[in-house]
C-alpha cells in the first residue's frame, strides 16, 4: 500500500475519534513535526509545546484533511509550521541560532551575483532554486524554515520590509515560471 | 518525501503573477491577520487560488521535508493523550496499556518497515475475514483484518452496554498458542484494533473471541467476562 494511502487511512480513524489511531500517526509523524518546531522555536520547551498544540488541531481537525487537497503529510506539516510560527511571533522569539540555521544576510545586494545550491531540498523546487539567487534562497529558507516574517528579515538586515516583500514576489514569480516548464 | 496530492501533478492553473505570489505568501503565513483574512475569503469562492495555494504547499513541503528528524521526548505523548483525551479513562484501559503499546508500537514500526520498502520482497499477505457468531444468542458480527496495516476492524450490531463495561476482543492462535488479549474496543462496534506484528504471522484460522467485561477488570491474561460471539479468520 502507498505510504500516502496509509498516512491517508491512519488520518480518516482520527478523524472519527480513534484514540489508538492518533497514536499510530504520532509514532510515524512526530519526529518530522517535531523537527520543524524546533527550527522554528528558539528552545526545546517551547517546540515541545508548539508540538503539542500541533497533534491538538490534528486530531480536532482531521476530518478537514482531505478537503485541503494537500497530501497527508504536507497538511500536517504545514499545520506544525502554521502553530510553530504563531508561537514564534508570540514570543517575539530570536531568529534561528542554530548552526544550520540559514545565513543572515547584510544586504540584498551583496550576494545578488551568486547562483543558489538549494542544499537538501528535493523535488523540482529544489531544482528551481539552484536557478535562484543565494540570497533569494536564503531568505525563502529564513521564512519556510526558519518560521521568519519579511519584517523579521528586514530587521536584520537594516532594511524596509516592503524591499524583502518585492524581493521574495519576484523570487515566487521566478520559481512560478520555472516550476510551470 | 510528502508525496504529491494530485492537484500538484496537475497543470499549473492560469494565475496571474500577483495572486500566485500571494498564494505562497498564504502558505509561508507571510500575510497579516488582515491579508490572510481577505484572501480565505477570496478562497472560499475561487478555486484556482485553492489549486494554486495547493500546489506552492506541496513545493513548499520539499524545504521543510530537508530538515532531519528529530525524536521528541516520550513524556511529549502523554501530555499530548491527557491534553485531548482527559485523565481518568477507565481502569482497563490503563491495565491493558502495555498491549496496546506493543501493538502500536508494532504497527508504528511496520509502517516504518513499509515505507522505506524494506520488505519489498514479502509476498502480500491475503485479507482474512471472520463471522463472529453467538452460541446462544442472535449476535454476529464480522471480523476484518488488513495485513497490510495489522489492523483488524469489527462491525455488526451490537447493544448498547451497560455502563462500566466493555467490549474486549481476544486472539487464539491456530497453533494451538494461549489467548492474547488484542485490547478493548474503545470506541464499541464498529471498531478498530491493531494487532500485534508478533502476531501477524499467526491469525489464519486463528479464533477471536469478544466478551464484555467490567471497565474496572484487572489485567486478565484469557478471555474472562461474558463472551459474546467467536469466530475463525480465513481468508476471503
Amino acid at each position: 500500500m502507498d505510504t500516502q494511502e496509509q498516512l491517508a487511512a491512519v488520518i480518516a480513524r482520527v478523524a472519527l475519534g480513534d484514540r489508538p489511531a492518533l497514536r499510530v500517526l504520532y509514532q510515524g509523524t512526530a519526529p518530522k513535526l517535531y523537527a520543524i518546531c524546533l527550527r522554528i522555536l528558539p528552545d526545546q520547551d517551547s517546540a515541545e509545546r508548539a508540538l503539542q498544540e500541533v497533534y491538538q488541531e490534528i486530531w480536532n481537525s482531521a476530518a478537514m484533511s482531505r478537503a485541503n487537497r494537500s497530501s497527508p503529510m504536507t497538511w500536517m506539516m504545514a499545520v506544525a509550521r502554521t502553530v510553530a510560527t504563531g508561537h514564534r511571533r508570540r514570543l517575539g522569539a530570536a531568529p534561528c541560532d542554530q548552526p544550520d540555521c540559514a545565513p543572515v544576510l547584510a544586504d540584498l545586494s551583496v550576494l545578488s551575483g551568486a547562483q543558489a545550491k538549494a542544499p537538501g531540498i528535493g523535488g523540482p523546487l529544489g531544482l528551481c532554486l539552484r536557478e535562484q539567487q543565494v540570497a533569494d534562497v536564503d531568505m525563502l529558507r529564513q521564512v519556510c524554515l526558519d518560521g521568519l516574517s519579511y519584517s523579521d528579515i528586514a530587521d536584520t538586515m537594516g532594511v524596509d520590509p516592503a524591499a524583502v516583500q518585492s524581493r521574495m514576489r519576484r523570487c515566487f514569480t521566478q520559481l512560478r515560471e520555472c516550476l510551470r516548464r | 518525501m510528502t508525496g504529491r496530492s494530485d492537484d500538484s501533478d496537475r497543470p499549473p492553473p492560469d494565475l496571474s503573477g500577483t495572486d500566485s505570489a500571494l498564494c505562497a505568501e498564504y502558505v509561508l503565513n507571510l500575510l497579516s491577520d488582515d491579508e490572510a483574512r481577505a484572501f480565505e475569503r477570496r478562497l472560499e469562492r475561487e478555486p484556482v487560488l485553492q489549486t494554486e495555494v495547493t500546489y506552492w504547499a506541496e513545493h513548499f513541503a520539499d524545504i521543510s521535508d530537508s530538515l532531519p528528524e528529530v525524536a521528541p521526548a516520550a513524556a511529549v505523548l502523554r501530555r499530548i493523550e491527557t491534553e485531548i483525551f482527559g485523565t481518568g479513562r477507565q481502569t482497563l484501559w490503563r491495565a491493558l496499556l502495555p498491549y496496546l503499546l506493543g501493538a502500536l508500537v508494532a504497527a508504528a514500526l511496520a509502517w516504518v518497515v513499509n515505507t522505506k520498502g524494506l520488505l519489498n520482497t514479502a509476498p502480500p499477505a491475503p485479507d482474512l475475514y471472520a463471522d463472529l457468531v453467538a452460541a446462544d444468542s442472535g449476535l454476529a458480527l464480522q471480523a476484518h483484518y488488513a495485513p497490510d496495516t495489522g489492523v483488524l476492524t469489527l462491525r455488526g450490531p451490537v447493544d448498547d452496554l451497560p455502563p462500566g463495561r466493555v467490549l474486549v476482543v481476544w486472539v487464539h492462535p491456530a497453533d494451538g498458542g494461549g489467548p492474547v488479549v488484542l485490547g478493548p474496543l474503545e470506541t464499541g462496534v464498529p471498531g478498530t484494533l491493531y494487532v500485534p506484528e508478533v502476531l501477524w504471522g499467526d491469525l489464519a484460522g486463528a479464533t477471536l473471541v469478544i466478551s464484555d467485561l467490567a471497565a474496572d477488570a484487572a489485567t486478565a491474561s484469557a478471555p474472562t467476562g461474558r463472551e459474546l460471539a467467536r469466530g475463525t479468520l480465513t481468508p476471503g
